[in-house]
C-alpha cells in the first residue's frame, strides 16, 4: 500500500512536470539556425518545417550573440524532448504499477 | 548511478561553481544518499528517495556577488515553474523536483521569502533553524555538501510526521526517522539524540513522543532516544 501511494504521487508529479516541459517547449523560438557559407562569407538561415516540408528564411549575417541564442534554444529543445520522452514512459510505467484500485 | 544521480552531482557542481554550494544545505530525503558515508561501517541503506530534492537557504544570506539561479539551472534542462497559490518557485526536470527553502521565524507568513542574492523566492518552512543549528560537510558526488545532523533530521521527521496530511508521507518520514536512528544507535550515538532531544522544546519533545506512541516499535525507539 506504502509503495503503491508513492508511485500515485510520482505519477501525479510526472504529469505536472510533463504540463511544464510541455510549457516550456512551446516558448522556445520555432525553427533551427542554419549557416551557408557563400562565396567565403557566412549567412545565417532558420530552418523550420512547414507542411511536412523543410523551409529556410534568410537571416543574413547575425551577430554572435543572436547566433548564440538560437544555438541554446536548439540544444534546449532537445533536452526537453528527451525529457519528455523520459516522461510518458514513467507516466506510462506508473500508470501500469497503480492501476487496479 | 543513475540518471538522477548523476542530474543531482552536475546540479551540486553547477551551485559549486557559482559560489551557492557553501551557501546553502541539503535537506529532506536526498540527505540519506550522504548519511551513507557518515555511517559507513554499520547497516545502513538509503531508502525510497522521490524526485523532490529541497535545498535549505540559511538567513540571512551573504552572498556576494548575487547570482541568478535561473541561469545556472536552465542549461541543466531544469524548468522554472510557480507552485501553488502563492507561486513559489520550483526547478522541475523530468528526474527532479528542486525547492529553495529558507526557515519560518516569528509568528510567520504563508508567502514566498524573496531571496534576491539568488534571484528567486523561497518556501518559508518551520523547524528550520533547528535543522541549521548542527551541519555537517559529507562527501556527495564528490563535493562536500552540507547537511544537517542525522539525529537532527531523525527528530525532525518524528515531528513532521504527525503534521502530515498525507499517510503516504507520514509513513515516509517514519521510515526514514527509523532508518537514521537505527544506524545512530548501531554506531554508538544515543547520546547525541538524547542530547539534541533535550535542548527542543517541551511541545516539540510531545511531538515526538506522540509520533513514537503511534508507532508497533515505538517503545524501542523511545529507549534509544530517551533512555
Amino acid at each position: 500500500m506504502f509503495l503503491k501511494d508513492m508511485l500515485k504521487e510520482e505519477l501525479a508529479n510526472s504529469r505536472r512536470i510533463q504540463a511544464a516541459v510541455e510549457g516550456a517547449l512551446r516558448k522556445l523560438p520555432p525553427g533551427a539556425l542554419v549557416r551557408k557559407k557563400v562565396g567565403g562569407r557566412v549567412y545565417c538561415y532558420l530552418a523550420k518545417r512547414k507542411a511536412g516540408k523543410v523551409a529556410f528564411a534568410y537571416l543574413g549575417k547575425l551577430p554572435a550573440g543572436e547566433i548564440r541564442r538560437y544555438e541554446e534554444a536548439k540544444q534546449r529543445r532537445a533536452d526537453y524532448r528527451k525529457q519528455l520522452r523520459d516522461l510518458k514512459q514513467q507516466i506510462r510505467y506508473l500508470e501500469k504499477a497503480t492501476r487496479g484500485e | 548511478m543513475n540518471d538522477q544521480q548523476r542530474l543531482v552531482y552536475r546540479l551540486f557542481r553547477s551551485l559549486e561553481g557559482a559560489g551557492v554550494l557553501d551557501h546553502v544545505v541539503l535537506i529532506g530525503s536526498w540527505c540519506l544518499l550522504a548519511y551513507k558515508h557518515y555511517f559507513a561501517g554499520v547497516p545502513f541503506e538509503p531508502g525510497i528517495r522521490t524526485r523532490d530534492i529541497d535545498l535549505l537557504v540559511p538567513i540571512p544570506l551573504r552572498l556576494k556577488p548575487p547570482v541568478d539561479i535561473e541561469q545556472i539551472l536552465g542549461p541543466l534542462g531544469f524548468i522554472l515553474r510557480r507552485g501553488g497559490d502563492r507561486g513559489y518557485m520550483q526547478f522541475v526536470h523530468a528526474e527532479l523536483m528542486l525547492e529553495f527553502i529558507v526557515p519560518e521565524r516569528g509568528r510567520g507568513s504563508d508567502k514566498p521569502y524573496d531571496l534576491r542574492a539568488l534571484g528567486i523566492n523561497a518556501q518559508p518552512l518551520r523547524y528550520m533553524d533547528f535543522l541549521c543549528k548542527d551541519v555537517l560537510r559529507l562527501p556527495f558526488g564528490g563535493l562536500d555538501v552540507s547537511v544537517p545532523h542525522p539525529a537532527r533530521f531523525a527528530l525532525l521527521k518524528l515531528i513532521v510526521s504527525g503534521r502530515r496530511q498525507k499517510p503516504v508521507k507520514r509513513e515516509n518520514d517514519l521510515r526514514q526517522a527509523g532508518q537514521v536512528i537505527r544506524a545512530l544507535a548501531a554506531s554508538g550515538q544515543q547520546e547525541k539524540l538524547r542530547e539534541v532531544f533535550a535542548t527542543m522544546p517541551k511541545k516539540w519533545q510531545g511531538d515526538v513522543h506522540r509520533a513514537l506512541a503511534a508507532l508497533p516499535d515505538g517503545e524501542k525507539w523511545r529507549q534509544m532516544i530517551l533512555e
